[in-house]
């Protein structure tokens, strides 16, 4: 009996020691701030059952909850609220793999309204969703332009789309969206990131440089220091406690009125957020302008656009070595982003927002338009979405985003900007989820090599122009000399023809003269001999004239011809020949004269609104000709004078004539067709 | 009590240990019925079930339920690699989605907080996802109705959080 005893009790304090879980992995300690309620209402003895559950059970069954039904769960009650709201919540959802990784999108069109598409990765096939996510009616005042070139920040669960003034916070659990503190300097462009659980933002503004820190749980930003740069349109990431501010336009002077701006291509600032200390790491090697960058872990990851294609790069900075910027890791260049074919060179913009994706993939969406006043030629993309694997180190290509957010991208009137999640919440059942929480960020970059590539242009193209601006430079040598040549003959005739005329017509004057000459005696027979002198004398240096230039002009085309045979053996027959020009009815029947009616002509067969001539914008009612095959416009006059000269276009010497033996001008053909 | 030690064994079977719920029923279940519950585990491993094991906190007829389900499912862990248990792996899923579906509103949760207490993961786990199979797919007045909460926001806080909320109440 006194062993039943002992074991009863024993068995008592069993019951009492099981009331705590035995295995603590299936009950996560949760820190609950909702007091339990224990409202017994003896009144109503079937009570209500729910209420008798203690949180945490409740939590285990709220955490089941397939995510297309969590949002009208807060306003069912405060206690459902409350739960919702915790920590607890998402670690249970993480705790029964409710969570996975996935990529969220948001596009914001002018009318207040957010476009949000969700691609969550957790199989094999990436699967999009696409919702609306209206804005809060505290910010619906200030319509979707405050969130053009927004950044989306990942913090926890929340997802921070923070614009210029305006800062919009939405729960990737319930959907909930509400409007936060803006950041205290008005920004766009910007580089943003969260470190640990606050954000960071820089860059973005010329008025300053200071870098600001958000607290969500104060929702207040304040400054915590002054970047080396004031950088816009840079990236931002975080990777390992250290902030990166990378790209962008450095711009400098007071207000706006002295702004100077170069580019910053690939240096990198990065802010160690623990020390508040600033090191500039080793620019980004190849002279790349970084379009995108994220943070996986402790290494930063980034996209740099070198003009005519991306490279992509790794840094790995060392965590709690961030003050001299000594002692940091080094690039490691890593398999380039595959672009389609046309989407990367000169005239087209490449936008990259990138974000990790858990810890063993990069993910970015790349976007790609034609430069204003180039021709995409079917390169122009958006939405393309492309995961890097960094176990396996290759890219691959996951679905694109919607067509509502190439629409987005394409037209001015929205704006995209993209944030990842790194976990989402997911139901594996159920299709209809809408996104989820979680942890990485990233923000579109506009780019940046932009502003490059349009300097470059100028520099190389607008000297050139202002001499003969239009010709590829090897054809404007050849055919201006051979317009000189051409030229001289003519002038030459001309002079030769002149003494010749002359010549007859003085004799006659001389016969005429010479009878009253002997008439009049030796004063007459003076002035004879002084008029046969001097006409004598003025033929001699006429003739000599004549032929010194001629030689001259012998020599320049038999240099021409050398120089032509040294450059390319392949057309000595070209540089022979002596190109003629049209004549008017030819000219009127090969570049038809039009009208020119001013915005909506045709622009898409031509690059620009201007002659390339003349240099000068074409106006309603000029009179301008087409070219037959190309289509390059320019003004009637100025083209006129050309085509009296060569029957090619000046552009790209196109030659309107269909066939190599149809005017005289076929000789003219292999050079031409060469040109090109 | 002393008199209630029926520590009876079966030939060939295991222990027997007697549960005996808050009203007083009794059940006999066999030991590896009962170990499912990682509370009696823990106490058949201390060796304190000769007198029965009484659960003050959960009635009979939620204890039936209990030990129906532990009953279906005594072989499920005993015999993991055992290839005779594939066949009734389906009846087994049948047997507790008829449960489960079958449960009511005060029964449900009764039941969840029995499964809690004797720690039985199993049961834990397919009770809580009905209740969310219940919470998913309604508005939160229907929520109210199902469950019987009572609304405690105050009208201003209802309409801040349907503000926030909006676009998860479009229909």
């Amino acid at each position: 009996m006194p062993a039943a005893e002992s074991c009863h009790s024993r068995s008592l304090s069993w019951l009492v020691k099981s009331c705590i879980p035995a295995d603590p992995a299936r009950h996560i300690a949760v820190p609950v701030l909702c007091p339990t309620p224990q409202p017994p209402p003896p009144s109503s003895p079937p009570a209500s059952p729910i209420s008798a559950l203690p949180d945490d059970l409740l939590l285990e069954c709220l955490a089941r909850v397939p995510r297309a039904s969590i949002p009208p769960l807060p306003a069912v009650s405060r206690r459902f609220a409350t739960l919702l709201a915790s920590d607890a919540f998402l670690h249970l959802r993480r705790a029964h793999a409710h969570l996975r990784p996935s990529l969220l999108a948001l596009s914001v069109s002018d009318n207040g309204c957010i476009a949000q598409a969700l691609l969550r990765f957790e199989s094999s096939v990436p699967v999009l969703e696409v919702a609306a996510l209206p804005l809060p009616p505290t910010l619906l005042h200030c319509g979707g332009s405050v969130f053009a070139h927004a950044r989306a920040v990942v913090l926890g669960r929340d997802v921070f789309l923070i614009g210029r003034g305006a800062t919009l916070r939405v729960d990737a659990l319930t959907g909930a969206a509400r409007a936060c503190a803006p950041t205290l300097f008005p920004r766009k462009k910007f580089a943003a990131a969260a470190v640990g659980d606050r954000i960071y933002v820089a860059g973005g503004s010329a008025r300053t440089a200071v870098v600001e820190e958000y607290d969500p749980e104060a929702d207040a930003w304040r400054v915590v220091g002054e970047a080396p740069r004031r950088r816009y349109g840079c990236a931002g990431a975080s990777a390992g406690g250290v902030f990166y501010v990378a790209g962008g336009v450095a711009v400098s002077g007071e207000g706006a009125r002295a702004l100077e701006a170069h580019v910053c291509a690939g240096s990198v600032d990065a802010l160690h957020v623990a020390s508040g200390a600033w090191a500039r790491p080793r620019a980004l090697p190849g002279g790349g302008c970084v379009v995108g960058a994220c943070g996986v872990g402790d290494h930063l990851y980034m996209v740099a656009s070198h003009a005519v294609e991306l490279s992509f790069w790794r840094w790995c900075g060392a965590t709690g070595r961030g003050g001299d910027g000594r002692g940091w890791g080094g690039w490691v260049a890593l398999e380039a982003p595959p672009m389609p074919r046309g989407s990367v060179g000169l005239g087209m913009a490449v936008r990259v927002a990138m974000a990790g994706l858990g810890t063993n993939r990069v993910a970015a969406v790349v976007s790609a338009a034609a430069v204003r006043g180039h021709n995409a030629g079917g390169g122009a993309l958006e939405g393309m979405v492309l995961v890097y694997d960094i176990a396996g180190g290759k890219w691959s290509r996951a679905p694109d985003l919607p067509p509502g957010f190439r629409r987005a991208a394409l037209q001015n009137a929205m704006w995209s900007s993209s944030c990842f999640i790194n976990h989402d919440e997911r139901e594996p059942r159920d299709c209809t989820n809408r996104f989820g929480s979680a942890s990485t960020n990233s923000a579109l970059n506009f780019v940046t090599p932009f502003q490059l590539i349009r300097r470059s242009h100028r520099s190389s193209f607008v000297p050139l122009s202002s001499r003969k601006p239009h010709f590829p430079a090897a054809a404007v040598s050849i055919s201006s000399i051979l317009f000189a040549h051409t030229e001289m003959h003519a002038r030459l005739l001309l002079r030769m023809h002149a003494p010749i005329s002359f010549a007859p017509a003085s004799s006659p004057d001389a016969a005429s003269f010479a009878p009253a000459a002997a008439d009049v005696g030796g004063a007459v027979c003076l002035g004879y001999g002084i008029a046969i002198a001097v006409g004598v004398l003025v033929f001699i240096s006429t003739v000599m004239l004549a032929s010194y230039i001629c030689v001259r002009a012998k020599a320049g085309a038999a240099a021409v011809l050398l120089a032509d045979d040294d450059d390319d053996g392949g057309a000595p027959a070209a540089s022979a020949v002596v190109v003629l020009g049209l004549d008017g009815p030819a000219i009127d029947a090969l570049y038809p004269k039009f009208l020119h009616v001013g915005v909506g002509d045709d622009d898409n067969a031509c690059a620009g609104a201007q002659c390339a001539i003349c240099l000068g914008e074409f106006v309603a009612g000029d009179a301008l000709r087409r070219g037959p095959g190309c289509g390059h416009r320019f003004h009637a006059e100025c083209v006129e004078r050309w085509l009296r000269v060569s029957a090619t276009c000046p552009v790209c010497r196109d030659s309107p004539l269909p066939s190599p033996m149809a005017t005289p001008l076929a000789e003219a053909m292999p050079l031409a067709a060469h040109a090109r | 009590m002393a008199a209630a030690a029926a520590e009876a064994t079966i030939d060939g079977g295991g222990k027997m240990i007697i549960l005996i719920s808050a009203d007083g029923k009794r059940f006999e279940v066999t030991e590896a019925v009962a170990s499912q519950s990682q509370l009696i585990s823990n106490m058949i491993e201390d060796d304190c079930t000769e007198n029965g094991v009484r659960l003050p906190n959960v009635d009979g007829d939620i204890l039936t339920m209990v030990v129906d389900y532990c009953n279906m499912h005594a072989g499920d862990a005993a015999a993991d690699g055992d290839t005779t248990k594939a066949s009734s792996t389906e009846e087994l899923k049948k047997f507790d989605a008829e449960l489960v579906q079958a449960l009511e509103n005060p029964v449900l949760f009764k039941l969840i907080l029995a499964a809690n207490f004797l720690n039985i993961k199993s049961l834990l786990d397919m009770t809580c996802q009905r209740v969310a199979d219940m919470m998913s797919g309604k508005t939160p007045e229907q929520m109210r109705e199902t469950f019987s909460i009572e609304n405690d926001f105050t009208p201003e806080e209802e309409a801040a959080i349907r503000q926030e909320n909006a676009w998860a109440f479009d229909d």
